[in-house]
């Protein structure tokens, strides 16, 4: 066999070993750290003990003695290799050797494995071998799960969730409106599938049911809560940061998208990403808030900022295992995130107003770049019936694409039925024949501490029973919403080790978002290509 | 992003360097959650474990040191944002637990944790106070040399 063939073929064999090893699912092992407090003895008891744990021990005065490597404790004195810290103090000295009556207490911190605590793991099978013929160092598509419903010409992608919960820290809602029906059985369906090169942890999952007048749209507000909007009023101004008139590009839901003007990107600076779409809306109806009213999804800017700034490095696992697991770190990293990317939207004072500031300001998050969500972010008017209002929609330039931007005056929080998951089907088990999934029943019914594991190509169908609906009137309709929670870990790729994009560590700030607009400008058009067409076949 | 697989010649050196980067990947595919003693700072350090605690009436979470954990409530050192950049400001406060609306512990299961809408048992608090600075608790005097190192003329409470 020539040379290079045998070097193929052996280079396969061990993609094939490998991913076949890593895509059966990560080798989970969850520790603990335990504490407990350590029991002093009694005077008569003269025996000793080494307590291997690390040690802590807390003395009369205050200060504090640490036995990292454990120590020998008796009824006399405690005894190892300790650093001593007087009180409030940050510095320590040796000390080996302490006397009980001057210890208040004592405690150990111990380490317990978990295996598996708390995580079901589908029973859906996998393609196995077809991930690891994908090549771990090519596939790039990468998302949260996906749901979709079969509207019966095929599925329709119907929402996304949780886009950005890349750590248990950062588990998050998601409502997203449907247009799912039920079939003629009364049964609602959604197939859940995990498309991408992570894994997912569901906590919970519900359909929210929601019947209002047939002439409002139902859909989350900025907030998750959800809101029927009606009352659309007249866009008679849509202007972006460059003066472009983006009023067409907004009118319709057809697929004829606003993004950012290459101006306005290239422009982009340290301490100013931004780009605006102001919209004044007139003839609104009597009522005290406005609702803008978006169809949207992000751009893959935001993807590049998570795959090749924040996961870029060959420190990758440890900012996933270490520092995304510790809450200081993930509240500034969070906070950080919020402030500078989703979208601000902000009431703007009337033109030739001497105060500039905007009378009232509120944000969205993102909200993922496969699926175009429905929300309406409410704000108040300037003046309650007021018949006019402006205002600003502020967001890094090129971080969106919006099909569709209107204003609608009449907002009401309709009542909201909330329908567990009635059955989960596995159309293809790991023993290839279809199964109902009980332990994923379970695990989806409540936000716990119980969640619901899915591997690359798994899918399988969510099952849920809403009430009939009555006699439903011509002025009445009845609209679906998932609302689901849980987090899920991307899988380190191979190319983020062999060519890493930073070689720093991760440091959240603009100077990142504006090294990630530059690559994602540099080859926007082939990486959104390549990012659609390596979506995982399910099984 | 999309990085087309490297062609190599056939020398056994670049085989090796495959097998290698795949065995990375093998090695980053074996999840490790949750924090040994090692990793959990009130064990190597004389603090209190960072939690996150959510008030009543308040509107966001807040994060700081627990201090220490009593049947009235718990005492945090909050940390709080200033310019977008978080820094502790030397504020003790204690927490009533009327007000406690959830607490998570940095690096604990949730054993540590306090849920929303769930009653605090005594086991808990028992349990919560072992991650404080404190754990045998502060009043009289150490409450008074606590708020004197850190320049604080009195506890603040939040009934």
């Amino acid at each position: 066999m020539p040379r290079r063939q045998t070097f193929r073929r052996r280079s396969r064999i061990v993609a094939l070993a490998a991913g076949t090893l890593v895509a059966a699912g990560c080798v989970h092992t969850f520790w603990q750290t335990e504490v407990r407090a350590v029991p002093l003895q009694a005077r008569a008891d003269t025996s000793s003990t080494f307590i291997e744990s690390s040690l802590k021990a807390h003395l009369k005065d205050g200060s504090t003695v640490l036995f990292r490597g454990g120590a020998s404790v008796s009824n006399i004195r405690m005894t190892g290799p300790g650093q001593r810290y007087e009180f409030m103090g940050i510095v320590s000295r040796e000390q080996n050797s302490i006397p009980m009556d001057s210890i208040i207490g004592v405690e150990a911190f111990e380490r317990n494995a978990l295996a598996l605590k708390g995580v079901v793991a589908s029973v859906a099978g996998s393609l196995v071998v077809s991930v690891a013929s994908v090549g771990l160092a090519i596939a790039l598509f990468g998302s949260c799960p996906t749901v979709y419903s079969d509207t019966g010409t095929g599925p329709m992608l119907e929402a996304e969730g949780f886009s950005y919960s890349i750590a248990p820290l950062l588990e998050s809602r998601d409502v997203d409106a449907l247009r799912v029906r039920p079939d003629a059985k009364g049964v609602v369906r959604l197939e859940l599938r995990n498309e991408a090169m992570e894994t997912h942890y569901l906590n919970h999952v519900e359909l929210l049911a929601v019947r209002h007048s047939a002439n409002a749209l139902v859909m989350p507000d900025q907030t998750g809560h959800t809101v029927a909007v009606s009352g659309f009023a007249t866009v008679s101004r849509a202007v972006d940061r460059t003066g472009r008139d983006v009023r067409k590009a907004l009118a319709f839901s057809d697929g004829q998208l606003f993004s950012s003007a290459p101006s306005v990107i290239q422009n982009a600076k340290e301490g100013d990403l931004d780009d605006w779409i102001e919209l004044d809306a007139a003839n609104l109806p009597a009522g005290d808030s406005v609702a803008v009213v978006l169809r949207l999804r992000n751009s893959l800017l935001n993807t590049v900022l998570l795959y090749e700034g924040m996961l870029g490095g060959r420190d990758a696992a440890d900012w996933l295992n270490q520092s995304l697991q510790h809450i200081a770190y993930t509240v500034d990293v969070g906070r950080w995130y919020a402030r500078t990317m989703g979208m601000r939207v902000s009431l703007e004072r009337a033109q030739g107003s001497s105060n500039a500031a905007p009378l009232a300001t509120t944000r969205m998050g993102d909200v993922g770049p496969i699926a175009f969500r429905d929300v309406a972010i409410v704000l108040p008017r300037s003046a309650v019936n007021a018949s006019t209002s402006r205002v600003r929609l502020r967001f890094v330039a090129d971080n969106w694409r919006i099909d569709q931007a209107r204003i609608a005056g009449i907002i009401a929080r309709p009542t909201v039925i909330a329908l567990p998951v009635d059955s989960v089907l596995v159309p293809v088990s790991r023993n290839g024949r279809p199964a109902i999934d009980t332990a994923a029943i379970g695990a989806l019914r409540e936000a716990d501490d119980t969640y619901f594991e899915t591997i690359p190509t798994q899918r399988m169908s969510l099952v849920f029973h809403p009430a009939p609906a009555g006699a439903v009137s011509a002025d009445s309709a009845v609209t679906y919403l998932i609302a689901w929670q849980g987090w899920y870990r991307e899988w380190i790729r191979g190319s983020w080790l062999t060519h890493p994009t930073r070689t720093e560590p991760f440091v959240p700030g603009d100077a990142a978002v504006l090294t990630a607009l530059r690559r994602w400008t540099e080859r926007k058009p082939t990486f959104e290509k390549q990012f659609y067409e390596s979506k995982l076949p399910v099984r | 992003m999309f990085t087309p697989p490297r062609t190599h010649d056939e020398s056994i050196g670049a085989f090796r360097a495959v097998a290698r980067t795949l065995g990375i990947i093998m090695l980053c595919g074996a999840c490790i959650w949750g924090t040994r003693p090692e990793q959990f700072s009130p064990a190597n350090k004389p603090v209190g474990a960072e939690i996150v605690i959510a008030v009543g009436g308040a509107p966001n979470f807040r994060w700081g040191e627990l201090f220490a954990v009593d049947s009235d409530g718990v005492v945090i050192l909050f940390a709080v944002d200033k310019d977008s950049v978080v820094i502790k400001t030397n504020r003790l406060v204690r927490v009533a637990w009327g007000r406690v609306v959830q607490i998570k512990v940095d690096g604990m299961t949730s054993e540590y944790q306090i849920k929303k809408g769930k009653t605090v048992t005594a086991e808990q608090r028992q349990r919560l106070a072992l991650t404080s600075r404190f754990p045998q608790g502060l009043t009289g005097d150490l409450m008074a040399r606590v708020l004197v190192t850190l320049k604080q003329e009195q506890l603040v409470v939040l009934q």
